[in-house]
């Protein structure tokens, strides 16, 4: 859905969230992804998991997919919108 | 806390093999069955479910054409399940609970909270004659009486508060820390003495009659105020005499006679860092003590902790051990520096004043000099106060004393 001036809702949500300072996970929905050190990631408000073997994981967003990249790649537990991922971690990467 | 619920509940490890397992895992989480411990190794998944859940799983597997194979049943109902032919087990388990709810039915730690004067040790001691002891029933105790009893066998008691919670009688108390000065007033006849000796600087009577006044300097023993009330007319006879019990605030000049010494060479504890534990254990009123060998050291300090076996802040159970610890040290002869020696004679000597302070004892006048001796400092003068002076001596203790005196005399 898009509004008269041709941008859509998702920049007007974005614009009111930035004005009022509020966080972007919880108004729009964002991707947040908490690590802590090389071997722990803690996601929150994902969508689906698009990929999973130990070496690799890609994870599907509202507004963008992340892999990680590493070694012995486990998850320790999801939920309907968030997951713990434990591993030694090489990269984190948008595509 | 999450892995002992797991368990509690019981759950099952699952080998997934399949195509597409990401979908699995997703239809998994829009159906609201949440696993965990998922793991990949060389194309074979394992995944952690619960029970209800695994039942739920069979729909998913087929549609995402995967695999699934039970690698391993986890939790207490699968062991319960397991071991039900193994009598002995069980029982283990039952004893176990009958167990920690017969403990649970009794006193096993008393505390105290709120002891000044009193110590803990003499208080339980006191329980104990009145027959509150560790391991009574707990429903024999009733904290209103214990309450009662305390506060009319400790008259400096003023507030109790008895209460029990799990295994353990909690008795909080307030004492009265100025009970002596309601207690010096018990005599009937009494009169005043000097406790020692002065020159009365304030006198003001509230009964009896005044012997001494203003500026009269007065030894150890002398009446100061006479309990002998005695009134007469305007000739000087005497219309009647009555004994009552001497009552006044007398404040005196004293003088306190200060002497302390510091040693220049004097022996200090170093520990060496070196230690031995040994350990008892105790159940109920029983202890055994582990033999841990003979301490070697020639000097330590011995250290002795008591443990008591809690199952839960307030759950104790009579089971108990001590740690005994020995410290070692060697004694070092020091030599101190003229500094040290007469700021630890200062040291001493603040702490005097201080104590005088506390007993409301005015200071004004230090006559205390350092003086050096041949291997020691020396802090020596007198400390004039102003204090209050004065001691009720009932009279029938007084003329006692006094016939005494002069029977030995004679």
């Amino acid at each position: 859905m898009r509004s008269k001036s041709g941008k859509s809702d998702y920049s007007i949500a974005k614009r009111i969230a930035d004005a009022f300072q509020l966080p972007n996970d919880c108004i729009l929905g964002s991707l947040n992804m908490m690590l802590t050190d090389k071997n722990q990631v803690y996601i929150e408000n994902y969508r689906s998991i698009l990929e999973y073997t130990d070496t690799v994981i890609k994870v599907l967003g509202k507004n963008c997919r992340v892999q990680i990249l590493g070694e012995k790649i486990r998850i320790i537990s999801y939920n309907h919108d968030t997951m713990l991922v434990k591993g030694k971690f090489d990269e984190i990467k948008y595509f | 806390m999450k892995k002992f619920i797991n368990k509690l509940y019981g759950y099952i490890r699952l080998d997934l093999e399949g195509e597409d397992i990401c979908r699995f895992l997703n239809i998994c989480k829009s159906k609201e069955i949440f696993a965990w411990d998922v793991s990949n190794e060389e194309e074979r998944y394992s995944i952690c479910v619960s029970i209800a859940d695994f039942f739920k799983i069979k729909e998913i597997a087929r549609k995402t054409k995967t695999k699934v194979r039970i690698k391993q049943k986890c939790g207490y109902p699968f062991e319960i399940n397991r071991n039900k032919h193994r009598k002995a087990y069980l029982l283990g388990i039952i004893l176990f609970f009958v167990i920690m709810y017969i403990m649970s039915l009794f006193i096993w730690d008393i505390h105290f909270v709120g002891l000044y004067t009193y110590t803990e040790d003499a208080m339980i001691e006191y329980l104990y004659s009145r027959g509150i002891k560790h391991g009574v029933l707990k429903k024999d105790i009733d904290c209103t009486s214990i309450e009662k009893t305390i506060r009319n066998d400790f008259f400096d008691i003023t507030w109790v508060s008895v209460s029990l919670e799990g295994t353990r009688l909690t008795i909080h108390v307030r004492e009265n820390y100025d009970y002596e000065t309601i207690e010096e007033t018990d005599c009937e006849m009494s009169d005043l003495i000097a406790d020692k000796e002065g020159i009365i600087t304030s006198i003001i009577t509230r009964s009896g009659t005044p012997l001494v006044k203003e500026g009269d300097v007065v030894g150890k023993n002398d009446i100061l105020v006479s309990g002998n009330v005695v009134v007469k007319d305007e000739y000087g006879t005497v219309i009647s005499e009555k004994y009552t019990n001497a009552d006044a605030d007398i404040k005196a000049k004293t003088a306190y006679n200060y002497s302390d010494k510091v040693y220049i060479t004097t022996e200090k504890q170093v520990y060496t860092g070196e230690n031995k534990k040994s350990y008892s254990f105790g159940f109920m009123d029983k202890s055994v003590y582990l033999y841990a060998g003979k301490v070697k050291y020639a000097n330590y300090d011995k250290t002795v902790q008591q443990f008591k076996l809690k199952l839960a802040p307030n759950f104790y159970l009579p089971i108990y051990w001590w740690q005994t610890t020995y410290n070692e040290y060697k004694v070092e002869t020091i030599e101190l520096s003229e500094e040290e020696a007469i700021s630890k004679l200062d040291n001493n000597l603040q702490y005097f004043f201080d104590e005088l302070l506390e007993k409301g004892v005015q200071i004004i006048e230090n006559n205390v000099t350092i003086i050096k001796g041949d291997n020691y400092y020396a802090a020596e003068g007198k400390i004039i106060v102003i204090e209050e002076l004065g001691q009720n001596v009932s009279v029938e203790n007084l003329y006692q004393v006094e016939d005494d005196y002069e029977e030995r005399n004679e």
